[in-house]
């Protein structure tokens, strides 16, 4: 069991194997040591959204916040199936965000936060990233949230 | 590709502080492309999807702005055999607040892709919905992060 199997087990956090590829799309598609991860939402093994709606209607920010943080569950799994062993990660690079949000909902990033601190609790200061995080009128299934990620890998 | 695509004459954007494309090492991001005549600018489509446009309408829409981006591609390099593979795309749908099936439209871009570039042509990718796109309603705008060869 790698370093970070265990600092995940502590979180028990419970990594599992998916496949969300369609024709054409692929999980992550790696550049040298550069991974680009696709847009992953708050979804179950399956793809089932495990929570739909939009912020500032359906849901309050702290589901917002714990649907931030199933999206980076998930988007470790994808990390995790590609490249055997989350220890090879080296750092975070930039994370985009995007939250489905009522005209009136601002609290984009207190939404994000439930990504972000998932990193930190993770990787440490390795799990520090750039981020944007922006409202939008809807997404796919009528997920509340969708994170797409650049991570630095080491080769 | 469709005949349709082939017989329109595109160029790459070119506007105050715009470039179609960006070279950093052997990489290329691209700026977003609609489904529009890059010479006239009039758009093939325009309108939400879930409002005024339909899925089928919106695949299309995605899958022209495909063709758009290997023409641009294809401007750039001279051939698109210089194209090693797609990195990643990012796809904006414009959508009435109750339209879900983002992916579905994107698939239209994804697909062709495929059909053109076998499996470099396989690429991660967001899709998303957005309120509104520029250039007269345009339903769909993607911009790709491309690595060529070098």
């Amino acid at each position: 069991m790698s370093k970070l199997d265990l600092k995940l087990n502590e979180l028990e956090i419970n990594l599992s194997k998916k496949d969300r590829k369609g024709k054409g799309i692929v999980t992550i598609r790696k550049y040298n040591d550069l991974l680009y991860i696709s847009g992953h939402g708050p979804t179950d093994v399956n793809g089932k959204p495990l929570y739909t709606g939009k912020l500032g209607n359906d849901l309050t920010i702290d589901e917002g916040y714990q649907a931030a943080r199933l999206c980076g569950i998930n988007i470790l799994s994808s990390i995790a199936d590609y490249i055997g062993d989350l220890d090879r990660v080296d750092y975070i690079v930039k994370a985009l965000g995007l939250v489905a949000s009522s005209p009136d909902f601002f609290d984009q990033p207190a939404v994000m936060h439930g990504f972000s601190d998932l990193m930190v609790e993770v990787f440490g200061e390795r799990g520090l990233h750039a981020r944007s995080a922006m409202g939008t009128n809807t997404l796919p299934d009528n997920i509340p949230v969708e994170i797409e990620l650049i991570v630095k890998i080491r080769d | 590709m469709q005949n349709s695509i082939n017989d329109l004459n595109f160029s790459t954007l070119k506007r105050k502080g715009i470039v179609a494309i960006r070279q950093v090492g052997d990489l290329l991001y691209i700026s977003g492309h609609g489904p529009e005549d890059e010479v006239t600018g009039k758009p093939f489509y325009t309108g939400r999807l879930g409002e005024n446009i339909r899925l089928e309408q919106g695949y299309n829409a995605a899958r022209i702005c495909g063709a758009i981006l290997l023409r641009a591609l294809e401007d750039y390099l001279g051939c698109i055999d210089k194209i090693d593979y797609i990195v990643k795309a990012f796809g904006l749908i414009s959508s009435a607040v109750d339209f879900y099936d983002q992916e579905k439209v994107m698939d239209g871009f994804s697909d062709l892709m495929v059909e053109v570039l076998g499996r470099r042509g396989m690429h991660a990718r967001t899709a998303v919905g957005t309120s509104n796109l520029p250039s007269g309603n345009i339903p769909v705008e993607i911009e790709i992060i491309v690595k060529i060869k070098q």
